[in-house]
């Protein structure tokens, strides 16, 4: 039964039901070690983040928030300190004093910079610590954290960490039964790279597995819309993903005027889903790979959309090669829009999101991108539109089961456009 | 040929890429499980805070040395005063860092240990006086240079190379010592030696144009190279390989009245007689020797570095080379202990395609005549790159002594596998709730082990 407290907590954070189960189970059951699986846009840094500042305001307990990476470790003290001052009114001053960042300052976001601390005096008196796994511990000369200090260990992105990197922290979690270890993430999405470079499993994953009753699954997306939600809960979640009506709804606006040219099909708003075949082929650069006239076509659609009135910052375009991040950066030189890798995209969101597959050959090698992880993440960071630049051949559409099921699914839902 | 195969013919995947370190060389040869304990089980040392002082005496000495050949050339006497004047800026900095981590901690002895380095720095400087006093000026000194021989699998970390027209002087710092050095001092300091004959193109054991020097708090002592210590060491580094490899090799043990004074005593006894659930511990084993494997992976790019030439290496976009430093700033905050270092892309260089914010990289002085990776570098990361120039942050060596040189930027991967592995001893050793949590991670049942 929910408590007073829960009943405030729900109706001031508007947290929907998967949610409100996953964080009671974090917070009043006696289970030392849990999950939280959240696919795409269902929240699980907001639960992540919320868990923390219940366990800090409401049980007292002293947290230390760990990732993987030192960007997830930022985005989550980010949604705390919002929370911390929303919902709670804690001032600027002791919201400082109450949340630290250890680690290496270099890798530190900018809006962190402020709550980071060396100093062990501070970090002592802080209720919660973020830091990567790896700079968790530090058993001899620097040490920052003190063994035992902590009463709750929340993971992030723990799909992407593996058993022994979930082990670095356990030194710094105390004694007492109510002791705990919540990892969220989503195991579907990048995973850890073994030392043979193939994808390994995750803690999440083993904990999914092995022990579903220990798992909470957040299944309501706040991102993606009809047909994308779809796609991505048939292909990667067994159907088990669904979106709320306005989500589903969500559709881009555009300034005055019909688009034309042979790309007007791709801007359209009610096009949602879209697949833009490109005749061209891939180039092999180093041990990477790179595709011109994917890179032409990127630079076009950017075009198409910034004339219609779309802000640059509402676009973001990813491919899985470097080269060839690096070739659409230049093609979008001045335009405001940049390119990133799709790993860099995991946990990032935008409205229109263009995704280039670079490959295109006669023997349908995808490379790394039949890894089905990498594929859910390229294709789930949309709030309103994605558009898939691929090659017009059949590399995408057969060279993997996955990326089949994801063109067999544009090709019928959305819409296909071929470029010459 | 494509670039694959020049890798695949280049670093063939079924060969082994582990390096043996000079550090742990001292300790395999006085004792394998010495080595083991640490690199392998990720055993963590034990003991009291007695190497503090030392410690931080080291870290003035890895900013401070640079200015000893500026001293050495225009003032060849010069006293021990004159000396810590001299590095006097670099004690201020490191000591003020540590002041600012400890600040407020009423159970902080740090006043106590800074007074005790700067007694031990006063000792160095003395002893460098009467060194500075005895031998002619050194034309370079370089400092706190990493020297990787692939062809041996052997890499250290030298603390400086005095660097005459005829010879060198491999020096070692040994600001913990009160005296006398050890058997474990003298091995690393032979072993770096080795290193060093290598960056001079002489074979490893011959050390005809290199004294080995190690310059204690009270004296200077130059151990001897002797026939029996060097295979001594080459016996070592064989050992150290076969067991990073996975290989069943059975470890030279010591006489049991040292081990009363190990670090390692309680790990040794707990692994000499490990009761632990079998299954538990196989999986801990083979956990080991993943994140083992892990860490050799990081070491493919060195090997490539030295098979391939710089061209392919670009051409495999591994390394860029065209860059000159432009401005280096040394400890940005006092704070942070940040350095930074900025990259100019000279105009006759194409901007290769490998640069990119977050990147890490081994920033190599482009010495004339020597092997890439016995060349001067520091390690940093990537914090800004817009095509003509890159921003570094530097977070090991000493960016300065760069100057001058052209530099190749080599890209490597970060070895963060020895907090992997003491995360392993840690579930290891510690029976009950921690093992229970540990499996709970796995997605085992949480209290089938606890019974």
């Amino acid at each position: 039964m929910l408590t007073v407290y829960w009943v405030k907590i729900c109706l001031n954070s508007q947290l929907n039901q998967s949610q409100t189960q996953a964080l009671e189970n974090r917070l009043y059951t006696e289970i030392p070690v849990a999950g939280v699986w959240g696919p795409p846009g269902t929240g699980k840094t907001f639960v992540a983040a919320t868990e923390a500042t219940c366990a800090v305001t409401e049980l007292d307990q002293r947290i230390l928030v760990c990732a993987f990476q030192n960007s997830t470790v930022d985005q989550t003290l980010r949604y705390i300190v919002g929370m911390l001052k929303s919902r709670y009114g804690w001032s600027q001053d002791i919201v400082r004093r109450s949340v630290k960042r250890i680690g290496s300052v270099a890798k530190v976001a900018d809006d962190i910079i402020p709550h980071f601390s060396t100093n062990r005096t501070e970090l002592t008196t802080a209720r919660i610590v973020g830091t990567t796994l790896h700079s968790s511990y530090v058993p001899t000369g620097h040490r920052t954290l003190q063994p035992l200090s902590f009463d709750r260990i929340i993971m992030d992105e723990s799909g992407q960490v593996t058993p022994e990197q979930a082990w670095i922290p356990l030194p710094l979690l105390g004694n007492a039964d109510n002791a705990r270890i919540t990892a969220y993430g989503d195991d579907v999405q990048l995973s850890p790279i073994s030392p043979d470079l193939t994808p390994e499993k995750g803690v999440l994953r083993y904990m999914r597995t092995m022990n579903n009753t220990s798992v909470d699954m957040l299944n309501t997306t706040y991102r993606l819309n009809w047909p994308s939600v779809e796609m991505t809960s048939d292909v990667f979640y067994y159907g088990a993903l669904h979106a709320p009506q306005e989500v589903r709804n969500r559709r881009l606006v555009l300034d005055e005027g019909t688009p034309k040219g042979p790309l007007s099909e791709a801007v359209r708003p009610e096009n949602t889903l879209v697949y833009v075949g490109v005749t061209g082929r891939e180039v092999e650069e180093g041990l990477s790979y790179d595709n011109h006239q994917q890179a032409m076509v990127i630079s076009d659609l950017c075009s198409e959309f910034l004339r219609h009135g779309v802000d640059p910052s509402r676009i973001s375009v990813m491919a899985a090669y470097r080269p060839h991040v690096r070739t659409i950066n230049s093609v979008l030189d001045g335009t405001g829009v940049g390119c990133t890798t799709v790993h860099r995209m995991l946990g990032a969101e935008n409205d229109i999101v263009i995704l280039a597959t670079t490959r295109s050959n006669s023997s349908r090698d995808l490379g790394f991108m039949t890894q089905p992880e990498l594929l859910n993440v390229a294709t789930s960071r949309q709030l309103m539109k994605l558009i898939i630049v691929g090659d017009a051949g059949e590399t995408f559409a057969d060279g993997c089961r996955t990326s089949g099921r994801i063109y067999n699914f544009v090709a019928s839902r959305g819409r296909y456009i071929t470029m010459n | 040929m494509s670039a694959k195969h020049i890798m695949q013919q280049a670093a063939p995947r079924n060969e082994s890429y582990h390096l043996a370190q000079s550090s742990d060389i001292g300790h395999a040869v006085t004792c394998g499980l010495k080595f083991k304990l640490p690199r392998v089980m990720g055993a963590i040392p034990e003991g009291n805070e007695s190497f503090i002082p030392g410690f931080i005496a080291h870290n003035v000495l890895q900013s401070a040395t640079e200015t000893l050949g500026r001293l050495w050339r225009t003032s060849p006497t010069p006293n021990s005063q004159q000396i810590m004047e001299t590095w006097s800026p670099y004690m201020h900095q490191v000591f003020a860092d540590a002041r600012e981590k400890q600040q407020g901690d009423p159970e902080s002895n740090l006043e106590r240990y800074i007074s005790q380095a700067r007694t031990r720095l006063l000792g160095l400087a003395g002893v460098l006086h009467d060194k500075m006093s005895q031998d002619p000026a050194p034309n370079r000194i370089v400092s706190e240079i990493t020297i990787t021989n692939p062809v041996t699998r052997h890499e250290g970390r030298i603390d400086a190379i005095f660097e005459y027209p005829e010879y060198a002087e491999t020096v070692e710092w040994k600001t913990y010592a009160d005296g006398g050095v050890s058997a474990y001092d003298r091995y690393q300091t032979i072993s770096n030696g080795m290193l060093v004959n290598y960056r001079y193109g002489r074979a490893e054991d011959d050390f005809t144009g290199n004294i080995l020097t190690v310059i204690t708090p009270v004296k200077a002592h130059n151990p001897r190279p002797t026939e029996l210590a060097l295979d001594a060491i080459k016996e070592a580094r064989t050992y150290m390989l076969q067991v990073l490899d996975g290989q069943r090799v059975r470890a030279n043990l010591p006489h049991r009245f040292v081990c009363g004074s190990c670090s390692y005593q309680s790990a040794c006894t707990f692994y000499m007689g490990d009761r632990v659930d079998s299954d538990l511990k196989r999986m801990l084993w083979r956990r080991r020797f993943r994140i083992l494997k892990k860490r050799e992976r990081t070491h493919v790019n060195k090997f490539l570095a030295h098979r391939l030439s710089q061209e392919q290496l670009t051409e495999l976009r591994l390394a860029e080379s065209g860059y000159r430093i432009e401005e280096t700033v040394t400890a940005v905050s006092s704070t942070h202990g940040m350095n930074t270092l900025t990259l100019v892309k000279q105009n006759n260089y194409q901007n290769a395609d490998l640069l990119y914010i977050g990147d890490s990289v081994r920033i190599i002085a482009l010495e004339p005549g020597m092997p890439l990776l016995t060349c001067v570098s520091c390690l940093g990361s990537i914090i800004e790159s817009n095509g003509s120039s890159i921003v570094v942050d530097v977070y090991l060596g000493n960016p300065n002594q760069l100057r001058g040189f052209q530099i190749l930027l080599l890209r490597i991967e970060v070895d963060l596998t020895r907090r992997e592995l003491e995360g392993l001893d840690f579930v290891h050793r510690n029976p009950g709730r921690v093992q229970n949590i540990a499996y709970g991670l796995l997605g085992e049942d949480l209290f089938e082990f606890a019974t």
